[in-house]
């Protein structure tokens, strides 16, 4: 059911209640309220989903209509989430790319690491931000039991000490809405979780993203591989949209950020380019090791140098007019993403470096978690408030998405450096990873079957 | 609160000394000093709290769903954190419970909101009265389809009378779910000493290690009042991470289904 705006015409300070209001409509919120939709134990409750803006069209995701700045990738575990939801077709049906193997290199040495999947198994897919949302957006009308209220501006909430009080929200327009269950998905400054006074720990990496859609070339016309290549400044990724097009996430400092965006096309691709080919910042002698253990190797299948198909990057032709964004990095994790009344999920409860495109893919593990916790709340008669239960998914959540926070932390911050002796331990490390086929395999088995 | 609080209490010490029944006048008056946390979930009751994400399941799926709402009738209610859940879960069910503050926040939660709207208040109601007293009532006697007294049989005066109350209050062919902790050295070490002067889990006090029921103590009341005890198992608390498992000990804390004959 879809309640527009305006159309919602309570009288000034009217209150309403809901079962459970979700605040923001992006990825992770609109993934929450679909979850919930279909959640069989919440058929006869009532849900509140609260969009600051509109949801996109999905019109404006056919094919041939120029690529939007903000991509994803998706990884496996999320895809078989949007799958149960019933939208993978849906967002499938416009334009998703298959990524078969990613690629990760250094500026500073040659060793590299590559990750693939069976023939026809993807290691993720890159899709645009907005046609998530809006392929979420249209499914939440089939549920009966979801309300969805665009334009709708939080002004304040308030969430009581115990159960005995429900947690309210202020709209900008005035209406006051009760409810037993505030979930905050409104992204990393969340009114939620400032008014739920819980510890946030933050900090900037003094690094910008920059965004931008580039048309490529590849040798072989197609383009299904992810590239990183880590430079002292922070990664360069090029995330494939179609053979041709790739979604560019460039970690810089946010000087470099600011003159890049500024560039002229041309020079802008010049410069691109130089950061994904340029063997400036090489060290020789970290080199010569590498290919001497590459040598001496028995699980390497190829001992004489590195194959050269498949180890260098597309080249970038030309930056499509007004796609080039950027914005700052950081981390942060709410040290709870709970308390009475009240959850935090996705960028409002963590927030992480882009490097490893997992931000968001750790959102859609929330919204499992979560809503498997509630279903079972209903289902033993509880207050879907009630800590009681929403401890569990503070627990299952934080275990899950800790580890994966703190590794691409210190995975950015020993990248951020060339002291020989960090890019000798990095390079050797990451090189031996690499040729360990037996031990690369059980890792990835291990991070896929995680579903 | 506070100052109701003292009010309420000097009220009911009259009034439990006046009735006659299993009911224990110091037992009341401890939970009557207890009554302002009863809804706090990371307070006194904490484990009572998560104890219904054990007690709820093991109550629904043991009551036959053939009459729609069945009727459950919780002995020793107090605040209603256990009546509140079941009746969400779809049962009609009347709490009662000897303390009269008890009462008075179990009724209060009701007034909630999401109560409200849900029609859960239509079917819930909580009386201040004995289980004695209750099941003098000609509409209570074998009236109900499922009998519940979760933790309380280890607070009555008279154990046998309270129990043959249970069992006159269930119709035949309905279940009784009894919850309580035994006797043992086990009960003493961990529902005395640990959870009350150790790891504070509940309130110092509000244990008597005298008054535990053992297994076949319980059955044998059971038996004696018309039921057949058809399940024993032991429950386990896991004061790290406040929640519980079923067990196969029943040393410590468990949990007796019985049938009305």
């Amino acid at each position: 059911m879809k309640l527009a705006g305006g159309t919602v015409s309570c009288a000034r300070n009217a209150s309403s209640y809901y079962d459970a209001v979700i605040v923001g409509g992006g990825m992770v919120g609109n993934a929450m309220a679909c979850s919930l939709g279909a959640n069989k134990s919440f058929t006869s409750k009532n849900v509140l989903l609260l969009d600051a803006g509109r949801s996109p069209s999905l019109s404006s995701f056919e094919s041939g209509a120029p690529f939007n700045n903000r991509v994803v990738a998706i990884s496996p575990t999320s895809i078989d989430t949007f799958k149960k939801l019933g939208v993978w077709e849906r967002i499938s049906s416009h334009r998703a790319k298959k990524v078969k193997r990613l690629f990760v290199f250094d500026s500073c040495s040659t060793s590299e690491i590559e990750f693939e999947r069976g023939q026809q198994e993807e290691v993720a897919y890159i899709i645009e931000n907005d046609l998530i949302v809006g392929s979420l957006y249209e499914k939440l009308s089939e549920y009966k039991n979801i309300d969805v209220k665009t334009e709708a501006k939080v002004a304040e909430c308030s969430i009581p000490n115990g159960l005995e009080n429900m947690a309210t929200i202020k709209l900008e327009n005035g209406n006051v809405i009760e409810t037993s269950l505030l979930i905050g998905a409104d992204g990393v400054n969340s009114k939620v979780r400032q008014s739920s006074n819980l510890d946030y720990s933050t900090f900037n990496y003094n690094q910008h993203g920059l965004v931008a859609i580039v048309n490529i070339e590849t040798s072989n016309g197609k383009n299904e591989t992810a590239w990183q290549r880590f430079t002292t400044l922070g990664p360069v990724a090029l995330l494939p949209l179609s053979d041709t097009v790739s979604g560019l996430t460039w970690s810089t400092s946010p000087e470099e950020a600011q003159r890049l965006k500024q560039l002229p096309p041309d020079q802008f691709v010049d410069e691109l380019n130089h950061a994904l080919f340029s063997q400036d910042d090489q060290l020789p002698y970290v080199n010569q090791a590498i290919f001497a253990l590459n040598r001496m190797n028995p699980f390497r299948s190829e001992t004489f140098g590195r194959k050269a198909e498949g180890t260098t990057p597309p080249h970038v032709i030309t930056v499509q007019d007004k796609s080039r964004a950027s914005f700052p990095l950081g981390f942060g994790n709410a040290h709870s993403y709970i308390t009475t009344r009240c959850a935090l999920i996705g960028d409002s409860a963590h927030r992480m470096h882009p490097l490893a495109g997992q931000g968001v893919n750790l959102g859609w593990s929330d919204v499992q978690i979560l809503d498997k916790v509630l279903g079972d709340a209903v289902r033993e008669g509880a207050d879907i408030g009630s800590v009681t239960y929403l401890r569990e998914y503070d627990s299952a959540a934080q275990k899950h998405n800790l580890p994966v926070m703190v590794s691409v932390d210190l995975l950015n911050r020993l990248y951020r450096t060339d002291a020989p002796a960090v890019v000798a331990v990095r390079s050797l490390g990451l090189n031996t990873f690499n040729s360990l086929g037996p031990v690369k395999r059980f890792l990835m088995n291990y991070l896929s079957a995680h579903r | 609160m506070l100052s109701s609080r003292s009010v309420l209490g000097k009220f009911c010490r009259l009034h439990s000394t006046a009735s006659v029944s299993s009911i224990d006048a110091k037992e009341v008056e401890k939970f009557g000093d207890l009554s302002a946390e009863w809804s706090d979930e990371l307070g006194s009751f904490h484990a009572l709290h998560s104890l219904n994400r054990i007690r709820v399941p093991w109550i629904k799926d043991n009551v036959s769903q053939k009459i729609s709402p069945p009727r459950l009738v919780d002995v020793g209610s107090g605040g209603g954190l256990l009546s509140i859940p079941l009746a969400r879960s779809g049962f009609d069910v009347t709490g009662i419970d000897a303390t009269k503050q008890a009462v008075e926040a179990a009724r209060r939660s009701l007034q909630s909101k999401p109560l409200q709207i849900a029609g859960i208040s239509d079917r819930l109601r909580f009386e201040h009265t004995s289980v004695e007293d209750f099941c003098q009532k000609a509409h209570n006697k074998s009236a109900y389809d499922a009998v519940v007294a979760s933790e309380i049989v280890e607070h009555v005066a008279d154990l046998p009378g309270f129990i043959g109350s249970l069992a006159e209050l269930a119709r035949p062919g309905a279940p009784l779910f009894i919850t309580t902790i035994n006797r043992t050295w086990v009960s003493k070490l961990a529902a005395i000493w640990l959870a009350e002067n150790i790891l504070k889990i509940v309130p110092a006090g509000v244990h008597d290690w005298e008054k535990f029921i053992t297994p076949a103590e319980l059955t044998s009341h059971l038996e004696r009042a018309g039921c057949r005890v058809t399940a024993v198992h032991g429950l386990m608390f896991h004061p790290v991470g406040n929640h519980w498992t079923w067990i196969e000990s029943t040393q410590c804390n468990y949990a007796v289904l019985a049938v009305k004959e």
